[in-house]
Formats: structure tokens, sequence, C-alpha cells
């Protein structure tokens, strides 16, 4: 039994040993063009996924049908937003090409308001998603929320329409 | 010299913090980009549902272009109340 603990701890020692030469060695291929192994790529999506389910799970969702919290929520996505995540009738952008992993193109599915509510206030780790909590309150993320619930269902045209930040139309934050 | 110092330091942090500090109004002129509301021209208007919170943001949101002289794409009930 003390033997096999012995042996145990020695693996242990070993492995992390590995570990760390690794880390210093530089062989990680760490550029954005270079994927994830199939099992890593699981692995940190569910580690993701996961992890903002259960952190989100009891975030109350305020009424997202008020047609003023599109107006402030439009503007702020197409300027905060769009270049990641696209728009109607954009397929793809230079971020969204490059940028790993790839982000979501929010203009297609609309996602669980809370999920969207938790990653636009507190970003992803090594992901390119910031988190926009320290510079912007609940309420406006909510406004950007209410909008990305309606996105996938605009035209173009209703696009522009939302998102023009004009001065004559009035700022609707 | 060291007070002098410190005193430097925290007038650069507060600076440097409040620039960070993100106002809506920093947004406002992007772009300027006006709505282009002959957009709504094309919509069908017995398509339009008026609950719905998008028609009712995108009538807001061209309100005052529509009120200089473009009108509004009226329902067929609306004609028929005005005939």
């Amino acid at each position: 039994m003390t033997r096999m603990i012995k042996w145990l701890l020695a693996a242990t020692i070993a492995l992390a040993a590995g570990l760390a030469a690794f880390i210093y060695s530089g062989l990680y291929p760490i550029g954005a063009d270079a994927p994830h192994a199939a099992a890593t790529n699981w692995a940190l999506a569910t580690l993701r996924d996961r992890s903002i389910a259960r952190a989100s799970r009891d975030t109350p969702v305020p009424d997202l049908e008020d047609p003023e919290l599109l107006l402030s929520g439009g503007p702020d996505y197409n300027d905060m937003c769009a270049g990641c995540h696209l728009k109607p009738g954009r397929d793809e952008s230079d971020l969204s090409i490059g940028l790993y992993p790839t982000p979501p193109n929010l203009s297609k599915r609309a996602g669980d308001p809370r999920h969207q509510f938790w990653v636009i206030k507190h970003g992803i780790k090594t992901s390119g998603m910031p988190a926009w909590g320290p510079t912007h309150d609940d309420e406006r993320i909510w406004a950007m929320v209410a909008f990305l619930q309606k996105l996938p269902e605009l035209t173009p045209q209703q696009y522009q329409v939302l998102t023009a930040r004009d001065s004559e139309s009035g700022d609707h934050h | 010299m060291k007070s002098r110092t410190t005193i430097t330091t925290i007038i650069s942090l507060t600076c440097a913090l409040s620039a960070q500090a993100h106002d809506p109004s920093e947004h406002k002129d992007k772009k300027g980009e006006k709505p282009r509301c002959e957009a709504l021209k094309d919509m069908d208007p017995e398509a339009m549902d008026r609950d719905d919170p998008v028609v009712q943001a995108l009538l807001k949101k061209c309100e005052k272009q529509l009120h200089r002289g473009d009108e509004l794409p009226d329902r067929e009930e609306d004609h028929d109340e005005n005939d």
C-alpha cells in the first residue's frame, strides 16, 4: 500500500514537472490560427457553457419587450458587438474570421437572455469577449440583451433603422 | 519630494481611471448615421403587428422623418375607416 502511494506520488510529480517543462519550452502553438484538438475544444466549450449556465441561473430577467430597450440596445450592439457577432445580411467579418474561438453569429439565433446578460457583463476569459460590466450598468446591458432577442428576426433595413445613432431621433440612453 | 510624487501618482491614476468610465455620450457622435426610414415603406402593412416591440421601436425611431412628409404604411382597415 505504501509502495503504491509512493508510485502515485512520483507519477504526480513527474506529470507536474513534465507539464511545467512543456509550458516553459514554448512548444505550445498559441496562434489563433492553430485550432485546438477536438478533445481540448470539447473540454473548453463544456467548461465555458457549464460555467455560464451555473453563474447565470438565478439572474432575474426583466421585461425585455419594451421598444425603448431596442432603441438604446441597438446602437450599442452595432458599436460594440456587430464587428465580431455580425448583423443581418452579413455572414462574416475580419474579426469573426480571425478570432478563435469563432464568435457566435448572434444574428442567426437568439440565446438564453440570462446567459447573454452574464456574458456581456462578465466577458469570457481568453476568448476575445470583454467584460462590459465595469463600464456599463445593468440597465444598459439588459437593453442589449433585449435587442439580441429580436436580432435574428430583423431584416438588414430594420437593423439599420434600429441601430442608427442619429442625433435627430434623440439619444435613447 | 516623496509626497509630491505620491500626489502626482494619485492625480494621474484618478485621471486614468476616470477616463475608463464609459459614458453613453461617448458613442453619440459615432458615425452619426441617420436611420433610413424609407425602408418602412417596403413593409407589408397587413403583416405589420403594431403590438410588436420591433414595429413600435421602428415607428418611434422614424417618427420625426415620417412626420416631415413621408407617410407611414397604413393598414387596410385604416384605409377603410377613411373611405
